[in-house]
């Protein structure tokens, strides 16, 4: 299975070869073409591959340089994996086509792309990734492309100004996840994922003497250390509560497509690096785990830290003048979310925490890029000075009211159905507290989302020459929004219920991602013996 | 006796320096209004977090982790690996260390567009955003 480990390294080969082929090739439509291409590419690679698992029904481990999981570094996909890196692949398709819209013949378009695939490649990686510091390389490379694009107007203050602060911080993020994985190896002698969930289960503990340096023995304290430390960082990357300041900066600052990758894409990556380390490769919601114990300190903190971020965010998005930071805070309340959704620690809790990644992205994404035609149209941000682009292009009005009804959750839309699984799993829970906290940060919202729905779609029309009215009127703006309006209807429990079950279980029960790992070491083993003559 | 004696005088020296380097460059990185300082005292935080990895895979008096006969029995072998220094955490360190260069290259550069645009790398005076 060498698709899965081609992906990545295809994208940073095209990410890199673009400024080398602009020395040559002066004309950047060509750029555009290539983009296009290597993101279909990459998307057909990772549908491949899913689809692969899932007629599998177990995780596929790929061995880097052929060398066996606890010794080399591998990538292992499950299910989980495998729905949000072609989730990812497939969005970031038509964020590419918009990107054709908005940025046109800019010059600086190659080293834009450049950057938009190294933020893919990133994002796949750590997706696909089995290896505990791979994790924090593909972290890396996701990180510094991500800020790259965020100072990619680098004669705006702003930008400059967020890019500082979002690099700044982020790296100090990345130097505490790097101690994580120096902690991980020197308690249990290995990077692998599925060779410490492995010594996390009992089965193992009688073969396994844990050595730890940092908490003189006890392994339960210095896997609490390695999970706290990991948190912040994903947290930082996923924008919520404590660590939520860069993001209001940066995601605004960003030209519209990457904003739209930003809060839609590249928020992901935190949630599910959560996911993996306190499901799978810690189990600490696993019964059978030895950190299980655990779990009730990580079920406060979570839940806390998602109530209080989606509170928080609902109510500053009242307060917010500029359209694109109101969008922004958006994406911090909707995090808090996802994170009280898996910080229960049952099995509708994280398919309901999936569902929502999933209709977030897609509706947050669209919100984003229909927003950004207002934006253009009217040449400002301020949300009272908005045009309704809505009597130009009937479609962006449409794809700004759809995206934001899916994101407050009105029945037909797929926000609908992943919140009401969001219901289902704390009532399920007993949890009524964050029940309330979820239908009051919903309402708030509702007001915040108005705010922009108003202007665009009954407003005053935008003063246009003609030339500007054909630019509103291209058929790439419909070939990136429509596909992304029909994803958000067509993402209902009939079509997606079957693919989040399995993401579900495969993330709850390990057994199967440690299996298949440990055979990946025994296969190894044979294929030694059989060569050898033995 | 003075192999102990050396080993703890060493281990305690290198704990108590990293616990004084990671207390001043997180006093430089929070409490500094210069960027430039702050970004002096991130790289300080960056080798301080790196030698605390080295130093898990350290031993005092130990041998490089090159393994000269590939046929040698089970004693010597036993031997090499409880003298030789743990290879892995170096390999770790280096590609932090690049990484830690590319960053810092990055954050350099913003503070020198942060500078052509304000004028300034007081960090109190570049409050454009609110936060």
């Amino acid at each position: 299975m060498h698709t899965a480990g081609v992906i990545p390294a295809f994208l940073v080969a095209i990410a890199f070869s673009l400024p080398l082929v602009y020395i040559k090739v002066k004309n950047v439509r060509v750029f555009h073409g290539v983009a296009i291409a290597a993101a279909i590419s990459a998307f057909t690679l990772s549908l491949y591959v899913q689809h692969y698992i899932l007629s599998q029904g177990a995780p596929i481990v790929y061995r880097m340089g052929g060398w066996p999981p606890p010794l080399g570094i591998v990538y292992e996909v499950d299910a989980l994996s495998a729905l949000l890196a072609t989730y990812t692949a497939f969005t970031i398709v038509f964020i590419v086509a918009y990107s054709y819209w908005y940025l046109g013949d800019d010059p600086g378009v190659p080293y834009y792309y450049s950057l938009l695939l190294g933020v893919e490649a990133g994002l796949l990686g750590i997706y696909y990734t089995g290896d505990i510091f791979n994790l924090f390389v593909m972290l890396e490379v996701l990180s510094i492309t991500c800020y790259g694009l965020v100072a990619y107007y680098r004669n705006s203050r702003e930008a400059v100004e967020a890019s500082f602060k979002y690099a700044f911080f982020g790296t100090i993020a990345g130097l505490l996840y790097f101690i994580a994985a120096v902690i991980t190896y020197s308690s249990f002698g290995n990077l692998t994922m599925g060779f410490v969930a492995a010594y996390s289960r009992p089965l193992f503990r009688y073969f396994y003497q844990f050595i730890d340096l940092f908490t003189w023995g006890n392994i339960t304290g210095a896997v609490a250390a390695v999970a706290a430390l990991s948190l912040w960082t994903f947290t930082f990357k996923a924008g919520v509560f404590p660590n939520h300041f860069w993001l209001p900066d940066a995601h605004p600052a960003a030209p519209t497509p990457i904003s739209a990758v930003l809060s839609g894409l590249v928020v992901n990556a935190g949630a599910y690096a959560s996911i993996r380390f306190l499901y799978t490769i810690f189990g600490v919601y696993d019964p059978l785990s030895i950190f299980y114990q655990l779990s009730q300190y990580f079920s406060i903190v979570l839940s806390v830290i998602g109530a209080i971020s989606a509170v928080f965010a609902s109510i500053m998005m009242l307060i917010q003048r500029d359209a694109k930071r109101l969008i922004a805070y958006s994406t911090i309340m909707h995090l808090g979310l996802i994170f009280t959704g898996f910080s229960l620690g049952t099995l509708t809790g994280v398919k309901a925490s999936v569902y929502h990644i999933l209709t977030h992205a897609a509706g947050k994404a669209l919100l984003f890029m229909s927003t950004g035609v207002a934006i253009e149209a009217s040449r400002t941000r301020s949300i009272a000075d908005l045009k309704a682009i809505g009597r130009l292009n009937p479609l962006v009005g449409v794809s700004v009211a759809i995206s934001c009804f899916s994101l407050v959750g009105l029945p037909p839309l797929g926000g609908f159905f992943s919140k009401f699984t969001l219901y289902q799993a704390f009532i399920e829970a007993g949890r009524f507290d964050l029940v309330a906290i979820l239908l009051f940060s919903s309402g708030i919202a509702l007001l915040g989302y108005f705010k922009i729905i108003q202007p665009v779609l009954f407003g005053f029309p935008p003063s246009l020459n003609t030339s500007d009215i054909g630019r509103f009127r291209r058929t790439s703006l419909w070939a990136s929004l429509l596909p992304l309006l029909i994803v958000l209807v067509a993402l209902n429990p009939l079509v997606v219920e079957a693919l989040l079950r399995e993401a579900a279980e495969s993330t709850l029960l390990a057994d199967k991602y440690i299996s298949q790992a440990v055979k990946s070491f025994i296969d190894y083993v044979r294929e030694v013996q059989l060569s050898s003559g033995g | 006796m003075s192999t102990s004696f050396l080993e703890n005088f060493f281990i305690t020296l290198i704990l108590y320096n990293l616990l004084v380097a990671a207390g001043i460059s997180i006093y430089g990185v929070v409490a500094r209004p210069s960027i430039t300082k702050k970004i002096i005292s991130l790289t300080i935080l960056q080798d301080t977090f790196n030698i605390l990895a080295i130093f898990l895979g350290f031993k005092v008096f130990s041998i490089p982790p090159v393994l000269l006969e590939l046929d040698s029995d089970i004693e010597k072998l036993l031997a090499f690996t409880t003298s030789a220094v743990d290879p892995l955490p170096q390999a770790l360190v280096l590609t932090a260390i690049v990484i830690g260069l590319a960053v810092n290259l990055f954050l350099i550069f913003l503070a020198l567009q942060v500078f052509r645009l304000y004028r300034t790398l007081d960090s109190r005076k570049i409050k454009e955003l609110k936060g």
